[in-house]
């Protein structure tokens, strides 16, 4: 199919951006890199009358902080995947986003667009929670920053208001003492994923305090406080797995009719991605998953 | 609207509607029809050309976002009589059958050329993964591009090559 018909604006200044948006409502919808948006309107599966084209903008820049690394909002996954100054200060994003579907998708998709859309197994999302980054919403009043874990409502919705938009991401340096992993379940290379889980763990008992995400689980991604306490007391993979099991259920709450295909999906993502961290931090060659 | 294109060194105007997909334009508004439409939701790679040098989904590109930019397609890259360094390695290796995905994998092994003799073979084969083939289970397409590759190098130093013959 074609999209229906509908009207463009290339916009100039994130003001023209906002201004824009603000004249048509829910009539309108922002472009970035378009490879969520362009299939969902080549389907028909949404038909904004309006499409404001934001890729002229300035918002591509990538700034390594002491603390922090700031990322336009139109940065691409593959800037993420290749930049090394992205790999040295957030190697768990440039991991996560080389998993992206594929090369041509990830020339032009965005991270402001990925986070925006937030795809319930969207990769960036995922590891926007485990490595809690913060997202920068510009609307006519003003910019408000708004902490990963607070930004996903629920499936493919977000805090965005209607007249605002995502200008950039901040996201911390990962410390050097803290391990990560991360691993992800799909039936084919650039599939949307079945299941994938994130984790930063302190090393040597260190302060750091672990943070393990799984998406896939529910609508946005999970914290698995259980196995944030627990992931150091056991050993061998089936233990592992059976926490993780154990911490899906207890976070995701509630009466889970799951069939057992999908429990082993997400409680072997999980332990994948612990088990991923653990082979980085000994120095094994890197397996590529 | 009016949107001027640059494709293959040539520049247009052309007036289409703004929903007109780069795919289309360029197949029915400039008449590369050597630009195919497989799935046009972004998952088969039929459609793949390149745009300022990297390997795009033109399905899932406006026409309008094309604007500004050198977009480059399968049979801008070289011609029967003078062909590109891929275009050889395709038919040397027969790396096609129906050729229906082909222009795509031209597309996309020309984007990723520098980097292949990096790769070995799990690697090239998941680049290669965004592009879908019907007919050839894959094997002649990925000996065609890493043949790509070889003939890059031996391009780059015939002198090497020949005393390496040689020896």
């Amino acid at each position: 199919m074609k999209p229906s018909v509908l009207d463009y604006v290339r916009v100039s200044s994130v003001d023209h951006a906002l201004a824009t948006l603000a004249e048509h409502g829910d009539d309108g919808k922002l472009l970035a890199g378009g490879q969520s948006l362009v299939p969902m309107l080549n389907l028909r599966l949404a038909s904004p009358s309006v499409l404001v084209d934001i890729g002229a903008l300035n918002l591509r820049g990538i700034h390594t902080e002491p603390d922090a690394l700031r990322l336009g909002a139109l940065v691409t996954h593959r800037q993420l995947e290749t930049r090394r100054s992205i790999r040295a200060a957030v190697p768990l994003l440039a991991d996560a986003a080389r998993h992206i579907g594929h090369t041509a998708i990830r020339q032009r998709g965005t991270i402001g667009g990925s986070l925006a859309h937030a795809d319930p197994t969207a990769e960036l999302a995922l590891v926007a929670v485990a490595l809690d980054a913060e997202v920068v919403i510009t609307g006519l009043s003003g910019a408000r920053t708004v902490s990963a874990g607070e930004f996903f409502l629920g499936a493919f919705t977000t805090v965005v208001e209607p007249g605002e938009m995502v200008t950039e991401v901040r996201v911390p340096v990962q410390k050097p003492d803290t391990m990560w992993g991360f691993h992800e379940l799909s039936r084919r290379s650039g599939d949307f994923a079945l299941a994938a889980a994130a984790c930063v763990l302190p090393v040597d008992d260190g302060p750091a305090r672990a943070r393990v995400v799984v998406a896939g689980a529910t609508p946005t991604p999970l914290r698995l406080p259980l196995m944030e306490r627990e992931w150091a007391n056991v050993g061998p993979e089936a233990e592992t797995v059976g926490l993780a099991r154990q911490a899906v259920a207890e976070a995701a709450g509630g009466d889970r009719d799951w069939s057992e295909h999908r429990w082993q999906v997400l409680s072997v993502v999980v332990a994948d991605a612990l088990a991923d961290a653990a082979r980085r931090s000994s120095g094994a060659t890197e397996v590529r998953g | 609207m009016r949107i001027e294109l640059t494709v293959n060194g040539d520049s247009s105007v052309v007036d289409v509607e703004p929903r007109r997909t780069l795919a289309d334009v360029l197949r029915q508004d400039l008449g590369h029809f050597g630009v195919h439409l497989g799935c046009e939701h972004g998952v088969c790679g039929a459609c793949t050309v390149l745009v300022d040098g990297e390997a795009v989904r033109s399905c899932l590109m406006l026409a309008a976002q094309a604007e500004g930019h050198d977009v480059v397609t399968a049979d801008g890259l070289g011609s029967p009589d003078d062909l590109h360094v891929v275009q050889r390695a395709f038919n040397e290796a027969h790396g096609l059958q129906c050729g229906f995905c082909t222009p795509g994998f031209v597309c996309a092994v020309t984007a990723m050329l520098p980097d292949i003799p990096e790769m070995d073979d799990e690697r090239l084969r998941e680049e290669l993964s965004g592009n879908i083939c019907r007919c050839t289970g894959y094997v002649n397409i990925v000996k065609a591009a890493r043949l790509s590759a070889e003939l890059v190098a031996a391009e780059a130093e015939p002198a090497r090559v020949e005393a390496a013959d040689e020896g």
